[in-house]
């Protein structure tokens, strides 16, 4: 029972042990690029429909029309005008940091040094700010930044279907961009169809039976590592869903001591009530819910609780029977 | 039907490849599963060359890999499956053809193994002639030279001999030969000249095998197996050596035969076995081969035919006679042949009688004799064929002998004459001439000691002996000790066994009623005619005139009647509550006096002094002596409370004892250095003034057996100080003591006195030890302070030895070399810690990094202190898990420690599952379940 939303969440013991074990996975949604000044899900939509209003394809009043709709719905609509009138959506541009605001410059720097907890990187995002593309930090600044900065240097993108399997999951310094970057737009998840093609379930009747190996991914990334949801509130919870909805195991679990992944969601106080709600949802899901308060900075307490968990958890090195354990896990169990 | 493979089952595989433990880990994940699917992991794997060698960087495949191959080998052969077969069975080629690797390599022998099983896994359809002549590169192996044949008897060779075309019989026929394989083991053995003989294959399991296959063999390839076990044969005697009864003195199963002579009771038994059953299963066959066999030459095979002829009489006796001749009658062929004519001289026919006797008539004459003894020897040669037939219906055969027996010259004939020679071994029971019955009724009727003395020995081998008949004495004084007392003044005539059985025997009871508390005689008349005895026996200067020389048997002699007697002398003073009567005290000084002075010393100090003076007849009687002053003072002290008129009286003896402590009466010194604190409490003032007399610097063996003799003393606070005011400890300290366990106690009596408060670190002992780097003997400080630990000591007494352990430890730090034996020792001391402050944390950081194999004490410190101090302990273990993989885990008590810190904090955790991964890459059992237990994620 939740009494009330501290500023840095409680770090549970076994997230503290997975981080020294380099086994953590910070799963990075939205939340963390609008820190940054990059549009939210639902803006990003509506850019994508307001270039062909630009193009003169789609006129005022039918974009009024469709406003109201969801987000990956309007999106197949413009998918499907791109088609059409065989224009391409300049998602780059669309997919672009608030140059105005300029804000937050040294989020994605904190996240990155994450990395000391883990190997591989997960997001949601088509955006390239984790993929290595940091502006180069000063030297002189302070050793601390000069590992980040390897770090940067070093990143692997990973994005292209075929190329998201398990055999990635364990690659050093990977960023794997699950729905695709917008460095390759043929590589991005955006209408429904996209979505229903990358999480089709497994067939495994018939005379060939067929395997999804992005699900295999997910299942093996849910079963062998911790994940830590960052930046995925509200308006992401439906792409979150269809993460965790294929990929963890569901179990009935009501000790949230025993659960392997967490997620960092953001409370004002007054929505303890939520918050509450929110970690039952969660737990259903077997997630942790880590909750932190937005009363003092808003949003941008995610920054400061990243800096904390950087700060908190222990790094370590992989374990050799951590490792172990992960290969049994790679094998279907025993009948 | 195989199966595609999953991504993750993919990536499992590519996991495997990322190190040797990798590979071992997924091969035994993949023992766990089920083991009908296997298989469809098996191209992939091969793919990835997790069936190679590692560019002979790491040449042997994996046990685990090769576990996995066998159960693919089966689940080839269940589908029949040739194709798969074929690609395992290629690897078993290549990797054997690498096999020189394995041919050298002593601890393969698993691999080998696991080759033998898998070809006896696979169709046999895929097994071809080549691969089974991969046999001798897997059973070439220093290691193990059994389990490979029991998977060759069990797998391969089982179902070669199963089937009943030509090939796989052929291919059993191989194995057989490959596993009948010798070597020379490069020493030379009787009867072997410079080879001895070894089967490649270890004799137990070659028995096993040959006991399982040969009838199989007989009923599909008889004559192929008969050639094996010939050549094999042929190997161990080759023509020049036709001497075969010094390795096999009986073809059939004897006493006689060596059971150590493995090579050639394996192929002789296998050839013999291999006749007799084709006899029985294909008499025309075996006929035909024997027949061709009975004209080899090679003195083995001769006989084994010979033997075969005999157990097969009826099938093979027309054979007889074109085998009968002077020839077959060399002492080669004695036993067999012999024993044939025995049984079969009966059933023979005129003819193969006549020729019999023609054939022993017509013995040359021994050329091996000296010409005037050939005749001799020929006769007593043809009387011992005839034995075997006299008798059997034969006239001329019983004449002939008659005529030879009545012959005196030829000596009587050998109770084995079917063998050259003949070995028997008997126990030696040492049997006594006369019952314990019969000893008491010739107690009753006084006749006992003219009988005993009368008994003489002939045999001192067999029996009956002096000695068994004193020990019957000894159980018959226990039967009727009273009758015995009352006859002992007789044995003062008994030769002296019977006297020593005497004084042993009522010493036995003596020892036995202390033991026993019950009262078996009246023993205060008894001491008396005891003491009677001993005065008679001992004032008897004939007694003391004799010559004692040691002889071969074992009946005692006068010594050790005099042995005897000081020891029940002792025996009567040692302990005050079974005491002969006080009365009789005077009574025993003179004969211990007088023992004393009859015994010379012995001549040198020896290895271990106590050993040599508890021994000598001499060093009883000074053992007599101590006891008997010290129960005399007792006795005294009862009385009057003070016993200086007993030592008055006894002190001239023992400085007279003393004195002879110059390079001589070392029993005297060791005895006086093991009662240091008796004769404290004797007179201290005169041990005071003599006891530089008792470890003389002059005489340094003295002061050496003194030292050793000190081993066994009680410490004493004022021994001690008397030993560092004479400086005699700092002399001794600085001996070269050749027995460690003297020079540890001395080192423990100083710890000790340091415990006391009677010596400081500062003082000249430890000084020494520190500045002179003596870490052995500081070692043994530590041991000594660590092995008393659990004591309820007082805080004054844990206090110093805190400041040892602090000091020593601080002073190995500060060493240029830290020595790590001695810093692993003083980890046992944290054991009186009762707190950690930041020095103690320091000094246990510096132990933690030396911990050696006993540090199971010092980890289960760290559990009792990790209650108070969970943080200090946590950094301990920090240097712990760098530093101390123990190979066992003494009582669990490391992983009772992990846990503890497992459950203390997130931190702890992590450091724990750290450690505990550590110590699985080492190897500690049970590290991978305590690694599951723990994390859970």
């Amino acid at each position: 029972m939740l009494e009330k939303i501290p500023k840095y969440p409680d770090i549970p013991e076994n997230l503290h042990i997975a981080a020294s074990q380099k086994k953590l996975v910070p799963f990075i949604g939205a939340g963390v690029s609008r820190l940054r000044g990059y549009p939210d899900w639902k803006k990003f939509a509506d850019e994508a429909l307001r270039f062909f209003v630009a193009e003169g394809k789609l006129n005022h009043a039918q974009f009024d029309q469709i406003s109201g709709l969801s987000p990956r719905v309007k999106l197949s609509f413009a998918v499907n005008l791109e088609e059409r009138y065989n224009l391409l959506i300049d998602f780059k541009k669309i997919l672009s940091p608030n140059s105005e605001k300029n804000q937050n410059k040294d989020v994605y720097r904190h996240v990155l040094r994450l990395f000391q907890f883990s190997k591989t990187f997960i997001t949601t995002n088509y955006d390239e700010e984790l993929d290595g593309q940091l502006p180069p930090v000063p030297p002189q600044i302070n050793e601390e930044n000069e590992s980040l900065s390897k770090i940067a240097q070093s990143t692997t993108l990973i994005y292209q279907r075929n190329d998201i399997d398990v055999s990635n999951l364990d690659r050093k310094n990977a960023v794997i961009h699950i729905h695709g970057s917008v460095c390759d737009r043929t590589s991005m998840v955006l209408t429904t169809s996209d979505y229903l093609d990358r999480y089709y379930g497994h067939q495994v009747g018939g005379l060939e039976p067929r395997e999804n190996k992005f699900l295999t991914f997910l299942e093996q990334l849910f079963k062998s590592r911790n994940v830590l949801f960052i930046g995925y509130g509200s308006d992401e919870l439906e792409i979150l869903e269809y993460v965790v909805e294929k990929g963890i195991e569901k179990r009935l679990i009501t000790d949230d001591r025993y659960n392997r992944h967490y997620i960092l969601h953001g409370f004002f106080t007054h929505q303890l009530e939520l918050a509450q709600s929110m970690k039952s949802y969660f737990q259903s899901l077997g997630i942790s819910l880590l909750p932190f308060s937005l009363d003092e900075l808003g949003w941008e307490s995610l920054i400061d609780v990243i800096k904390h968990l950087n700060g908190i958890l222990q790094p370590g090195r992989r374990l050799a029977l951590a490792e172990y354990r992960e290969m049994a896990n790679l094998l279907p169990s025993t009948e | 039907m195989t199966t595609a493979l999953t991504s993750n089952e993919r990536e499992f595989v590519d996991r495997m490849t990322k190190g040797s433990e990798y590979a071992t880990t997924g091969f035994q994940l993949l023992s766990e599963r089920r083991s009908d699917i296997l298989d469809k992991y098996f191209d992939l794997l091969q793919e990835k060359g997790l069936f190679a060698t590692n560019n002979n960087q790491e040449p042997i495949l994996s046990w685990h890999a090769l576990e996995y191959l066998a159960a693919v080998a089966k689940i080839a052969d269940k589908r029949n499956d040739e194709c798969l077969a074929g690609k395992i069975m290629d690897i078993v080629r290549t990797r054997s053809d690498e096999g020189n690797y394995i041919i050298r390599s002593s601890d393969n022998h698993h691999a080998c193994l696991l080759f033998a099983r898998i070809i006896g896994l696979v169709p046999l359809s895929t097994v071809n002639m080549d691969d089974i002549e991969l046999i001798p590169s897997w059973l070439n192996n220093e290691f193990d030279r059994g389990h490979t044949a029991k998977e060759i008897s069990e797998g391969i060779l089982s179902r070669t001999l199963n089937e009943n075309e030509d090939r796989p019989i052929k291919m059993a026929c191989r194995i057989l030969y490959h596993c009948t394989a010798i070597k020379s083991d490069g020493e030379a053995g009787p009867g072997y000249g410079r080879f001895k003989p070894v089967t490649v294959v270890d004799n137990f399991w070659l028995e096993q095998l040959l006991n399982k296959h040969i009838p199989t063999f007989v009923e599909k390839t008889a004559e192929e197996a008969a050639e094996i076990f010939i050549k094999r044969l042929k190997q161990i005697f080759p023509p020049e050596r036709n001497w075969s009864g010094v390795m096999r003195p009986a073809i059939e199963g004897h006493s006689q035969n060596h059971p150590w002579e493995n090579p050639v009771n394996r192929f002789v038994e296998g050839l013999r076995d291999v006749l007799s059953r084709w006899v029985v299963h294909d008499a025309q066959a075996a006929r035909t081969y024997i027949n061709k066999l009975k004209d080899d030459k090679t003195g083995i095979i001769q006989r084994i035919v010979i033997h075969t002829l005999n157990y097969h009489w009826a099938d093979l006796k027309d054979f007889y006679i074109s085998m009968v001749s002077s020839e077959l009658f060399q002492d080669e062929n004695l036993h067999e042949l012999y024993e044939l004519l025995s049984t079969r001289f009966t059933e023979m026919t005129q003819q193969q009688r006549n020729a019999t006797l023609d054939a022993i008539r017509n013995l040359p004459e021994p050329d091996y004799y000296e010409v005037h003894y050939r005749e001799l020897f020929l006769k007593r040669k043809q009387r011992n064929w005839l034995s075997a037939i006299a008798g059997k219906g034969n006239d001329s055969a019983d004449e002939w002998y008659a005529e030879l027996n009545a012959d005196e010259n030829i000596g009587a004939l050998s109770p084995h004459p079917s063998f050259s020679s003949y070995t028997a071994s008997w126990w030696v029971p040492d049997p006594a001439p006369y019952t314990v019955q019969e000893l008491l009724i010739w107690a009753k009727n006084d006749t006992l000691v003219e009988m005993l003395n009368n008994f003489e020995e002939t045999d001192s081998r067999r029996g009956p002996t002096i000695h068994a008949l004193v020990g019957t004495l000894v159980e018959a004084i226990k039967e009727d000790p009273q009758l015995f007392i009352s006859i002992i003044a007789k044995f003062v005539r008994a030769r002296r066994p019977y006297q020593y059985g005497i004084v042993n025997g009522f010493n036995q009871l003596w020892e036995v009623e202390k033991d026993s508390r019950t009262k078996i005689i009246d023993w205060l008349d008894a001491w008396e005619k005891l003491f009677d005895f001993f005065d008679q026996l001992l004032s008897n200067e004939d007694f003391w005139r004799e010559t004692v020389t040691p002889g071969p048997d074992l009946a005692p002699d006068r010594d050790r009647v005099v042995a005897a007697i000081a020891r029940f002398l002792h025996a009567g003073t040692h302990e005050d509550s079974h005491s002969y009567p006080s009365a009789l005290l005077p009574r025993a000084w003179k004969l211990i006096t007088l023992l004393l002075e009859k015994i010379e010393p012995e001549a040198g100090a020896g290895g271990n002094a106590m050993y040599q003076a508890i021994n000598p007849t001499r060093a009883k009687v000074i053992e007599a002596l101590f006891s008997h002053t010290l129960r005399a003072c007792r006795v005294s002290d009862k009385v009057s409370g003070e016993h200086s008129a007993v030592w008055t009286a006894a002190r001239p003896t023992f400085e007279k004892e003393l004195g002879k402590c110059k390079g001589a009466n070392f029993e005297f010194s060791t005895l006086a250095g093991a009662c240091l604190t008796n004769l404290a409490y004797i007179d201290h003032e005169w041990l005071r003034e003599n006891i530089q007399r008792i470890f003389p610097e002059e005489y340094r063996d003295n002061c050496i057996c003194a030292l050793e003799g000190m081993v066994h003393a009680t410490a004493s606070r004022l021994v001690y100080t008397m030993m560092i005011e004479t400086g005699i400890l700092d002399r001794a300290l600085q001996m070269d003591i050749k027995n460690q366990h003297a020079k540890d106690i001395l080192l423990q009596r100083v710890a000790l006195a340091y415990l006391w408060g009677d010596e400081a670190i500062e003082n000249p002992r430890f000084k020494r030890l520190f500045e002179l780097r003596c870490c052995d003997d500081l070692q043994v400080v530590s041991d000594y302070l660590g092995s008393i630990g659990g004591q309820d000591f007082k805080p004054e007494h844990i206090e110093r030895i805190v400041e040892f352990w602090s000091h020593a430890v601080d002073w190995c730090q500060s060493s240029d070399e830290s020595p790590t034996k001695l810093l692993s020792s003083l980890s046992e001391l944290a054991c009186y810690l009762e707190a950690i402050d930041e020095d103690a944390l320091r000094r246990l950081l510096i132990v933690a990094r030396h911990l050696g194999g006993d540090g199971y004490e010092f980890i289960k410190e760290l559990e009792r202190l990790f209650k108070n101090h969970p943080e200090e302990v946590l950094r301990i273990v920090d240097v712990l898990s760098e530093t101390y993989y123990p190979g066992y885990d003494y009582q669990d008590r490391l992983q009772s420690l992990i846990e503890k810190i497992a459950k203390h904090s997130p931190q702890g955790k992590i450091k724990a599952i750290q450690y505990v991964d550590k110590l699985a890459s080492k190897s500690l059992p049970g590290m991978r379940e305590l690694y599951d237990e723990l994390s859970s994620n």
